[in-house]
């Protein structure tokens, strides 16, 4: 006979009502629950000889505690004399019940008490290891164990260890993880524990992120790639956007330049699909639009991106160029989980253009004017002074890039996190450090440092509070603040700089201390180093205010939400610059040795004061959505409805608005068959009223073969085989160069002055753009079909077939004539671009013995656009010339057919051309000049002949592949990652060696490698040169073009885990050291220069490759 | 209970998104209200006079303009800027050796850039309305219209000199309107020039000849509208569109004809009436040739040539007639000056310029009377009877030891020219144009064939200390009309007694001998082909460098000659004070530094291809295609 001893019901109000009080002002919502009684509460309490029955009664008075025994089991008579202060309910209880010599087992907030268990009682404290996998023999990680009374609480770690520490009265612990069915596993005497965790309802129950929420896996039918954060960690650079190239099926990504705090990647959801401005994805960070530049890998819990209607149609007028949805870490259920993380490397370029010396340099102007029959300019003794060192003062011989470069720059990250929490409050927060010094080099000799660097501090606070049963808020806070210094000028501009500067025309700082340059130009050292420095400081605080409400009461299944979120960002930046007094290249030395100098420009001692630029935008955003999932035997269905409204102010005209709703239904039928319907329906203020909102649908049909009941007996083959098809609408409301395109604008122009002393001036007003009231957003239809499968249960195989085809696209007409004297041609929405390929992931994970586990994965994305419909000149209309049918972006040029040799003249001496050879108009051509196609046939080469060369400079194919290899505590992983389809045309202003008569340029160390009078090859890197710009030579033709493809290491990395023993007394459960390489290897056709890089002369900041060692460490 | 307050919960969510959703329907119904309106702009004095000044703003600038952006000067005999410049997208000195074709890039790109300004001219036309409370009068509002009618004109002559064929179009378009109203052809020279000087003649009756508030100086007069319709008369009358057979067959997209082959001795007869008309209005409003004297009475030729240029009108100079108040003077006068004294010293002149310059004594350098010597240097400095402080004042034009090229030449040499070894006053030191030393190569910032350019570069520019003294932009004076008129009236009536008495002006202030009168002249001109050249020679000097000699070797159809084949200088890359021409390292001697081309195609510009491509009524011009 069980007795209850105590009814009364008192609440644990005290938590709930000071929650209530510190948030009250930021909520309405109010509610009644059942209390959760908290274990870790703690208590003070005395029992001086009280019968165990008066004890149970005070603990009930004082903690709500219900405890229910059978009298058989304990006397409640025996007297009890006992003191706690401040002591955990928890311990107070197992002290009394120890005492009694019984166990007890807690539930809610009752107290059963049981037969003294023998067995449980000779227990003494102990710990106990042991590994946690899935049954594919996978580790899992953060799986969380606890002892059956909940008191301890442990995760596993990354190779699915854990260890935990036993209460004297527990007899079995739980294992549970997100997507698996929780395990209860019962004590043994002895030996580790391996717990092989089932599949939740075989993985179909595991959440995934799509947009405005998340969904049952088995119920996805959009084209959605997610990836496990910890990817994102695999390099060391700044922008996290540098590590999503071949990381994930569907992203075209390229990293354009090096430079700190300007090394974004570019990249597009399954290319580019509009001609329009508009080319990036939506990128929403926990629901709100933001920029993942700047977040700290260490912050992400998941990163998916959505790349057909199905997924992203929600979206409406946004989603066109596909979705990214990240959600940062939230916190678990546990006791605070305490991991530290520091990463400290060494960069270097991966590939700088090399350049010739002073001396091959003149001895190359010379042979240019020798050829042709005049003597060189630059004597004999001159280039032989250089060669000899003799007077670096007169006779310089500078590598400008080497002069302006260090070798080696540094970076370093650091992260701390904290997660845990209890049934009520749970939290995360992350904070991490990122350092990145730059390969400018600095005048030690100056005060100031202008080298270029980086420091930036992120923080992010992530905290679920259950103020209820059925009641969830949610808020978030993060942030980070970038400083960076650097010389105060674009890294660009002295790239190029130091590029336009030939090697001999004067040192960088003559012996005797003056600073030469040469009229007009620049000393590129002197930029960097002798011009002060600039300090740029952006902050930005992201907020996030979320309630959840369950609903269930109401009707099964259904939950209101409601999320607020407003953004901040700044950016100012301050100036210390100063100009140095510049000299003249000295003509020579005086009687006295000095040299011949004469001032250029007076510069200043001090550094100046500028605030240079000062500006933010802010974003508030609102949304709300009532979701409602339920299962009718084997009818699932899931629905979602959403109001959500965007203000985006960056100090423009007007902020920038958007408003809408959105709708999901699902139905899926005994997990096999899904059907899917999207819509969004929302509008943007950039149109004439009237045409601001659309409408945009998607519907998704599913399989799910292998839950088919005929499929069961293969499943130990096809552990899982699904095909999705969708087709939809999405839409582009960001139209590029024109707001407010519907109204007629008044531009300002050159004004002009009147008066005998100039001083009437007046700013000049004209007609601006033609307001087109018809304007509307850009539509694309996107189709998709999909095909999942998993083999041997090790095996996943994704592949994706798309086809995009996108019309409105917004465009300035170009088929109007100048001499109707429209300021600017007309807009329109006009295009029409159809984009169609392929995108596929392979992923292999196989525990081959317990010691070794490998995994292997490879993605391969195939976007190929192609130009539809656009207003073109009518002459152009159909020749090579017209990129219609092109895809976006493609290079045109002329065809070459080699270099002209003396058979092509009819007057070598005056450059006259055989009749029969087509007439080049760009510039008179002599030998060893390219020539080129006549491509329409009329006796002359000129623009009319430009055609399609080579592709686009975007890569077509952006593919990667790696594998990581466990063997015990050591692991090793690599990573692979290239492009192809990718070109560029390279040249540019005095690319071509000797082009401006020695004044500017640098040239290449393959300058050998030319046409010469004597040596006429056609295989040569180089035309003839000239000491003039060949217009010729200089244009864009397949002469210059080159296949930018590359692959690279993007990634190697070598780890070791300490063993637990040494790390048990430290209170660390984990700690690995690592050796990781970024970007060590890169192999390309193109070898002046990194291929990646987004310039046709190779000047510009390198893309770094890093060596680092680091350390990961989780406590316990 | 328990269930309610959760009713309540839910409810209070419910509403609040109800709330969200009903609130906000208007949460779009934005649209700036700053936008500037037509209307707005023309309530407004301020307003409308920016609408004014936005049409006026493409009046070429006689500085910077003339040298960089359009390049007039560069692009004939006159200027050579530094060949190395065109990495700086000097794309005429492409356009100089043959680089040109349609598809290059022009920065003024007129076929595109003026039509904007005439269509905001008539916009201007349409909109413009009195303005009591803000003192725009009636009166005034017709003045502007017929200011905004000059510009249209004005920029359709700029159009008719440089591109010949134009589509003419009157009036606005509409910006749906359909292709055919869109896609013109272009209309034939004569009737586009017909159009302009007729109302440019009317326009001259409606406005005044000058203004009397200081402040609308610059805006336009009646003096400037027949300075504009005697220039395009002129051109109108000379031999590349009067009968020039070169262009039969050309015809636009109607079949017309858009050149006249026959030749017409009345169109030469009309631009003298026209320069002829233009001088009487231009003395009867005050204009009269800038002259300045020295202190015993007799003309300075040195300063008063060089001051015409830099003096105001307020400050004595009545010879400009339409002049442009603000230029870009700063990177001209940089350009131009040495680069050992701070300048960027590439702005070059040719050799031929040089040669074209008359001896002391008036005659030219080949007449065998002439005295001219090139070889050698000079033992003693020069003295003559000016101020002109430039050459160590006291009236020395030479030092001792200048090479004997540039002694005895006459005053507006000296002022048109900077050579090696001419005194810098600013830097108190010779030039030094050696390659190797302060002012030399071999950087492309340097006089790459051993001249810089002096005319309409202020001595006082210092461009170490920022200082720029201001002058305006003459874009015509009354020293122009004279030599239009001599030359239209040689044509027309050879034996009229002005051609002599105008040119002898231009001579009289230039300090050079006249012909047939006053000390040591020369010889009158024998024939009406003698006075041409002489005429012809007269405006090469008088003229040079002001935006002219383009058009002038143009429309005298002598490109061929003049334009076409090797460009002379001084040796860039000597280093040695030597005229020995068997010295590699001799400076002074004539070398090659640029081979130029001009066919028959470059008369007149290509029309861009890119509107080409865009008009199928278009024809290119001849010899582009």
């Amino acid at each position: 006979m069980y007795k209850l001893l105590m009814t009364s019901r008192k609440q644990n109000k005290f938590a709930r009502n000071f929650l209530c009080l510190f948030f009250g002002s930021l909520i309405w919502l109010f509610s009644s629950a059942k209390p959760i009684f908290d274990v870790q509460k703690n208590i003070t309490i005395d029992f001086n000889n009280l019968p165990v029955k008066q004890v149970f009664k005070e603990l009930n008075t004082k903690t709500g505690l219900k405890f229910i025994y059978s009298p058989n089991d304990i006397d409640d008579s025996k007297r009890i004399s006992m003191s706690f202060k401040e002591q955990p309910i928890l311990t107070v209880l197992d002290k009394i019940f120890l005492s009694l010599k019984v166990s007890y087992t807690l539930n809610d907030n009752t107290i059963i008490v049981k037969r003294g268990s023998k067995q449980a009682l000779v227990q003494e404290d102990r710990l106990i290891e042991g590994r946690v996998l899935n049954k594919r023999q996978v580790a899992l990680a953060n799986a969380t164990v606890a002892t059956g009374l909940g008191k301890n609480k442990t995760s596993t770690d990354d190779n699915g260890q854990f260890k935990l520490r036993l209460d004297p009265q527990d007899s079995y612990f739980t294992v549970s993880l997100v997507g698996y069915v929780s395990q209860r596993v019962p004590l043994k005497t002895n030996g580790e524990y391996t717990v092989v965790l089932a599949d939740s309802i075989s993985a179909l129950d595991e959440v995934v992120v799509v947009g405005f929420g998340t969904q049952r896996r088995a119920s996805v039918v959009g084209a959605i790639t997610t990836i496990e954060p910890k990817r994102l960690q695999i390099g060391t650079s700044r922008s996290m956007s540098n590590n999503l190239a071949g990381q994930l099926a569907g992203i075209i990504a390229v990293q354009r330049s090096g430079e700190p705090g300007y090394d974004n990647s570019n990249f597009w959801i399954r290319g580019i699909s509009t001609f329009g401005g508009s080319r990036g994805p939506l990128i929403l960070v926990d629901g709100v639009e933001r920029s993942l530049d700047n977040m700290d890998p260490e912050e992400i819990e998941s990163f998916s991106i959505l790349k057909d209607a199905a997924a992203s149609a929600v979206y409406g007028v946004r989603g066109a160029n596909g979705v990214i949805l990240i959600n940062t870490k939230r916190g678990k259920v546990g006791k605070p989980n305490v991991s530290a993380r520091f990463e400290q490397g060494i960069t270097s370029p991966v590939q700088l253009p090399k350049f010739v010396g002073a001396a091959d340099y003149l001895e190359v102007m010379n042979s240019i004017r020798e050829e042709r029959g005049e003597q060189g300019l630059y004597s004999k003794e001159r280039i032989e002074n250089i060669r000899n060192h003799t007077d670096p003062d007169l006779y310089p011989d500078v590598n400008w890039l080497d002069a302006v470069l260090r070798d080696h720059a540094g970076n370093s990250r650091a992260n701390v996190s904290v997660n845990g929490g209890s049934d009520i409050l749970r939290y995360s927060l992350v904070t991490s450090y990122y350092r990145e010094g730059g390969l400018i080099e600095r005048d030690e000799k100056q005060a100031w440092n202008s080298s270029s660097r980086l420091n930036r501090y992120n923080v992010r606070s992530n905290v679920d509070i259950n103020v209820s049963p059925t009641t969830l808020f949610r808020l978030n806070i993060g942030g980070y603040l970038q400083d960076r210094t650097r010389a105060p000028q674009s890294v660009d501009e002295l790239f190029q700089e130091a590029f336009t500067i030939p090697p001999f025309v004067h040192p960088t700082i003559y012996s005797s201390g003056e600073i030469p340059r040469t009229p007009q130009r620049t000393n590129p050292w002197a930029l960097a180093t002798q011009r002060g420095y600039e300090r740029i400081s952006a902050s930005k605080i992201e907020s996030l205010f979320a309630v959840e409400q369950d609903l269930s009461f109401w009707l099964k299944g259904l939950k209101a939400r409601g999320l607020f979120s407003f953004d901040r960002y700044s950016n100012t930046s301050v100036v210390r610059s100063k100009s140095p007094d510049y000299y003249n290249p000295a003509i020579g030395r005086d009687e006295n040795g000095k040299l011949k100098l004469v001032i250029d420009s007076y510069g200043q001692e001090f550094l100046g004061y500028e605030k240079n630029s000062d500006w933010g935008d802010k974003s508030m955003y609102l949304e709300g959505a009532i979701n409602y999932v339920q299962s009718f035997g084997g009818h699932n269905v899931e629905g979602m409805f959403l109001y959500n409204q965007r203000n985006y102010d960056n100090g423009d005209l007007l902020p920038y608005r958007n408003q809408g709703i959105a709708g999901r239904f699902s139905y899926n039928y005994s997990n096999r068959y899904i059907a899917e319907f999207n819509f969004g329906y929302n509008g943007s203020e950039n149109f004439a009223p009237g045409k601001r909102y659309g409408f945009f649908p998607s519907f998704a049909l599913g399989w799910y073969i292998s839950e088919e009941p005929f499929m069961e007996h293969l499943k130990s083959t096809f552990s899982k085989v699904k095909l999705r098809g969708s087709y939809g609408l999405v839409g582009n409301d960001k139209l590029d160069g024109r707001r407010f395109a519907y109204i007629t604008t008044i531009n300002e122009t050159g004004g002009y002055s009147w008066g005998l002393n100039n001083d009437f001036k007046r700013n000049g007003r004209m007609e601006g753009d033609q307001g087109n009231s018809g304007l509307t957003w850009e539509t694309v239809a996107k189709s998709n079909i999909g095909i999942e499968l998993g083999l041997w249960k090790a095996l996943e195989f994704q592949l994706d077939l798309f086809n995009e085809d996108r019309k409105n696209i917004f465009m300035q007409r170009r088929s109007i004539p100048g001499s109707s004297g429209f300021t600017n041609a007309p807009w329109a929405n006009f295009g029409r671009v159809n984009n169609k390929g392929i995108d596929m992931s392979l992923e292999l994970n196989k525990q081959l013995n317990p010691n070794l586990f490998l995994s292997v994965r490879s993605t391969f994305t195939y976007a190929l656009n192609k130009i539809l419909e656009q207003d073109e000149p009518s002459a152009v209309i159909g020749t090579s010339r017209s990129s219609t049918g092109k895809p976006i972006g493609q290079l045109f040029g002329f065809i070459d057919e080699g270099l002209f040799t003396d058979a092509d003249f009819s007057d070598v001496a005056n450059g006259t051309l055989r009749p029969d050879i087509p007439k080049h108009t760009f510039g008179p051509v002599r030998p060893g000049d390219i020539k080129y196609r006549d491509l329409n046939g009329d006796g002359v080469v000129d623009a009319l002949d430009r055609t399609a060369i080579g592709g686009t400079e975007d890569p077509q194919i952006v593919f990667g592949f790696g594998s990581n290899l466990r063997y015990k505590a050591v692991d090793f992983g690599f990573f692979f990652q290239g492009v192809s389809r990718t070109y560029r045309i390279i040249g540019g202003s005095n690319f071509i060696p000797g082009s401006a008569n020695g004044a500017m340029g640098n040239m290449f160390d393959n300058v050998s490698d030319r046409w010469t009078v004597d040596n006429p090859r056609q295989d040569v890197f180089y035309p003839r040169l000239s000491d003039y710009q060949s217009a010729n030579n200089n244009l864009a033709s397949t002469w210059w073009l080159r296949d930018m493809s590359f692959i690279r290491l993007r990634n190697i990395e070598v780890g070791y885990s300490l063993p637990p023993k040494l790390l048990d007394h430290l209170a660390i459960r984990n700690f690995r050291v690592f050796i990781r390489g970024n970007n060590l290897l890169t192999v390309s056709d193109f070898k002046l220069w990194d291929p990646e890089l987004g310039v046709n002369n190779g000047m510009r900041y390198p893309i770094m490759k890093s060596v680092s060692m680091g350390l990961e460490l989780n406590f316990k | 209970m328990k269930t309610i307050k959760y009713k309540i919960n839910s409810i209070l969510i419910l509403a609040v998104l109800g709330f969200t959703a009903t609130s906000c329907s208007k949460y779009l119904d934005k649209s700036p209200d700053d936008q500037l309106t037509l209307e707005m702009i023309f309530k407004d004095k301020t307003r409308t006079e920016d609408w004014l000044a936005g049409i006026y703003s493409n009046v070429p600038d006689p500085y910077w303009g003339n040298t960089r952006t359009l390049g007039w000067d560069p692009l004939s005999d006159d200027m050579a800027p530094s060949t190395g410049w065109e990495q700086f997208g000097w794309s005429v000195i492409g356009m100089q050796t043959g680089n040109w074709n349609p598809s290059t890039s022009w920065d003024p790109n007129y076929w595109v850039e003026l039509p904007k300004r005439i269509r905001s001219a008539y916009i201007f036309l349409d909109n413009v309305k009195p303005n009591p409370a803000q003192l725009v009068t009636e009166e005034e509002v017709s003045l502007m219209k017929a200011e905004a009618r000059f510009m249209i004109a004005y920029y359709y002559t700029l159009l008719l000199e440089t591109y010949g064929a134009i589509p003419f179009h009157l009036g606005l378009t509409d910006p749906n309107a359909s292709a055919e109203e869109l896609m013109i052809g272009q209309t034939p020279f004569d009737q586009v020039v017909q159009w302009a000087e007729k109302e440019l003649l009317d326009l001259s009756v409606i406005l005044p000849a000058k203004y009397s508030a200081a402040q609308k100086y610059g805006r336009a007069t009646s003096i400037m509208c027949l300075a504009v319709r005697a220039r395009l008369l002129l051109f109108a009358a000379s031999p590349l569109v009067n009968g020039n057979t070169a262009y039969t067959g050309f015809v636009n997209n109607k079949g017309e004809t858009i050149f006249d082959g026959t030749y017409s001795a009345d169109k030469w007869k009309t631009a003298a009436g026209a320069s002829r008309l233009l001088l009487e209005k231009a003395e009867s409003a005050g204009h009269k040739l800038y002259m300045e004297y020295n202190a015993d009475g007799t003309i300075d030729p040195f300063l008063s040539y060089q001051n015409m240029l830099f003096r105001r009108p307020q400050d004595g100079n009545d010879e400009i007639l339409f002049a442009r108040p603000e230029c870009n003077i700063w990177e001209y006068d940089r350009h131009a000056q040495p680069r050992g004294t701070g300048g960027n010293g590439g702005l070059g002149i040719t050799q031929s310029l040089v040669d074209a310059f008359f001896m002391e004594n008036g005659r030219a350098i080949d007449d065998p009377l002439s005295g001219y010597q090139e070889k050698g240097f000079s033992k003693a400095a020069e003295v003559r009877n000016t101020r002109w402080a430039e050459s160590q004042g006291n009236g020395k034009v030479t030092l001792e030891g200048t090479y004997n090229m540039y002694t005895h030449r006459e005053p507006r040499f000296y002022i048109s020219v900077l050579y090696n070894g001419a005194w810098y006053r600013r830097e108190n030191r010779t030039t030094e144009f050696y390659s190797g030393n302060w002012d030399g190569g071999p950087t492309h910032d340097a006089p790459q064939n051993g001249y810089l350019v002096r005319k309409k570069v202020h001595p006082d520019h210092d461009p170490r200390n920022g200082t720029n003294p201001y002058r305006p932009g003459i874009l015509y004076r009354l020293g122009e009309v004279y030599l239009n008129y001599a030359e239209a009236l040689n044509e027309s009536e050879p034996n009229h007694p002005d051609i002599l008495k105008y040119v002898n002006l231009i001579r009289l202030r230039a300090g050079v001998p006249q012909y047939g009168s006053g000390k040591d002249a020369l010889p009158v001109p024998s024939s009406q082909e003698a006075m041409r050249k002489a005429i012809w020679s007269e405006r090469r000097v008088e003229l040079n460098n002001e935006g002219i000699r383009y058009r002038d070797v143009r429309r005298w159809k002598i490109g061929e000659a003049v334009l076409n084949g090797n460009f002379y200088g001084m040796n860039f890359s000597g280093t040695e004070k030597d005229d020995n021409e068997s010295n590699p390292k001799a400076f002074f001697k004539r070398s090659v530094y640029q081979k130029r081309i001009f066919t028959a195609k470059n008369y007149w510009f290509p029309i861009p291809q890119v509107e080409i491509d865009k008009n199928p009524n278009l024809v290119q011009n001849p010899g582009w295609k």
